[in-house]
């Protein structure tokens, strides 16, 4: 019997995704592989995925400025954008989180010892799904910039995490998301572990005035594309 | 076509963005329930304790998420997967953590499944690697498997 599986996803163009082993992002020392890859053919397991349900979010946890008591400290921002695939499909319905930094650059976590203040109305994590034309909004605060201690004087800079999940196993995505005119991003090792330039400035949203709200919170938009799928079935 | 957001690492926070389906998974049709097991390990073989391991297989209502604890320890609750498409049954994993720019991919198999031996992704692994790949089975269902990023033992990772 023959079994039509879904397509399978295309490969990303070199130099799209970082190297795994990058030596200016130090951790990346102990972390990676040195054996080579073995390439696999994406079966049913890598075509298919979770499906996540409106339980999986609570109606607040999209705005970060209301997860708390009163508003926290710092420049509120709205991100908002739209989740497609390689081929300009709206990816519906997709698990959406964020977490990021305060604005003063500290994260509510145990590792976080930078003696920039927590915020009692901050926690910095935020979930969404995508409606049915791929698009997803977070209300929250523009992220501090932060020291690290990959070389000497390191400071990240303002970055909000993105994790999405896509359609399948395959087509999972974790990236961060930046600020335009941001003047740390020359001299960041892991937004510069992108080899391709024009893939780098696909991480940095945009300013953008229809977004942006009089009176209420400047805003970002924010596209991100995700893998797509080969034209043609694939048959076994 | 429109080009693709690249990979970022998930940094070292993870765990304040992760916040669904963590530590275990379902299979709506039922199944034997399993528990998972193992840690996580850099090139030095020492514990990763700011990473997680995603898995998935096809009959899943979620995926299952371990977080590593501090000494890189990872615990999944699940039920075993079914086999499909001629292989034998095993889960898709994903590792990320701190240090991980991208991801990297892997599968777990069962060691005490009698289709394990002939599955043909394991067959296309050179076979010194292979046990890499395989869950040990211990007592009450409790299965066991580290997973090492790099040097002795090193996990098999794929393209995919």
């Amino acid at each position: 019997m023959t079994t039509r599986l879904p397509s399978p996803f295309r490969r990303p163009p070199d130099g799209t995704h970082p190297a795994l082993d990058t030596p200016a992002y130090r951790s990346t020392a102990l972390r990676h592989p040195r054996e080579p890859l073995v390439v696999l053919r994406q079966s049913l397991t890598e075509l298919t995925g979770p499906a996540f349900g409106d339980g999986a979010v609570g109606p607040l946890d999209h705005d970060l400025t209301r997860q708390h008591a009163d508003p926290p400290q710092g420049q509120r921002i709205v991100i908002e954008g739209r989740v497609v695939d390689g081929d300009g499909h709206a990816v519906p319905h997709t698990l959406v989180e964020v977490w990021q930094a305060n604005a003063a650059g500290r994260y509510r976590h145990h590792a976080d010892d930078w003696a920039a203040p927590l915020d009692p109305h901050f926690t910095g994590a935020g979930r969404t799904l995508t409606d049915a034309d791929g698009r997803y909004r977070f209300v929250t605060v523009h992220p501090g910039a932060y020291p690290w201690r990959n070389h000497h004087n390191a400071w990240r800079p303002s970055h909000v995490h993105f994790s999405l999940f896509g359609q399948a196993f395959a087509s999972r995505l974790v990236t961060q998301m930046y600020f335009p005119g941001d003047p740390l991003l020359a001299h960041d090792p892991i937004f510069n572990a992108v080899p391709d330039v024009a893939a780098r400035a696909r991480m940095i949203a945009a300013l953008d005035w229809t977004l942006t709200t009089p009176g209420f919170a400047l805003g970002y938009r924010f596209d991100l594309v995700l893998r797509g799928r080969d034209a043609t079935p694939m048959e076994r | 076509m429109d080009a693709l957001t690249p990979f970022q690492t998930v940094g070292p926070y993870l765990r304040l963005g992760f916040l669904t389906a963590l530590g275990r998974m379902t299979r709506p049709d039922g199944g034997t329930p399993i528990v998972l097991t193992g840690r996580l390990l850099d090139g030095a073989g020492t514990g990763i304790p700011d990473g997680v391991l995603e898995f998935w297989a096809p009959g899943f209502d979620t995926l299952g998420r371990a977080l590593t604890e501090a000494d890189g320890t990872y615990r999944l609750e699940a039920q075993r997967p079914e086999a499909h498409g001629g292989g034998a049954p095993h889960f898709a994993v994903r590792v990320l953590a701190r240090g991980v720019l991208t991801e990297c991919l892997t599968r777990v198999y069962f060691a005490d499944d009698p289709g394990t031996a002939a599955d043909p992704v394991l067959r296309s692994v050179p076979e010194a690697r292979r046990s890499t790949l395989l869950a040990q089975p211990g007592a009450d269902a409790a299965y066991h498997l580290d997973v090492i990023l790099q040097g002795a033992g090193e996990t098999v990772f794929f393209d995919l």
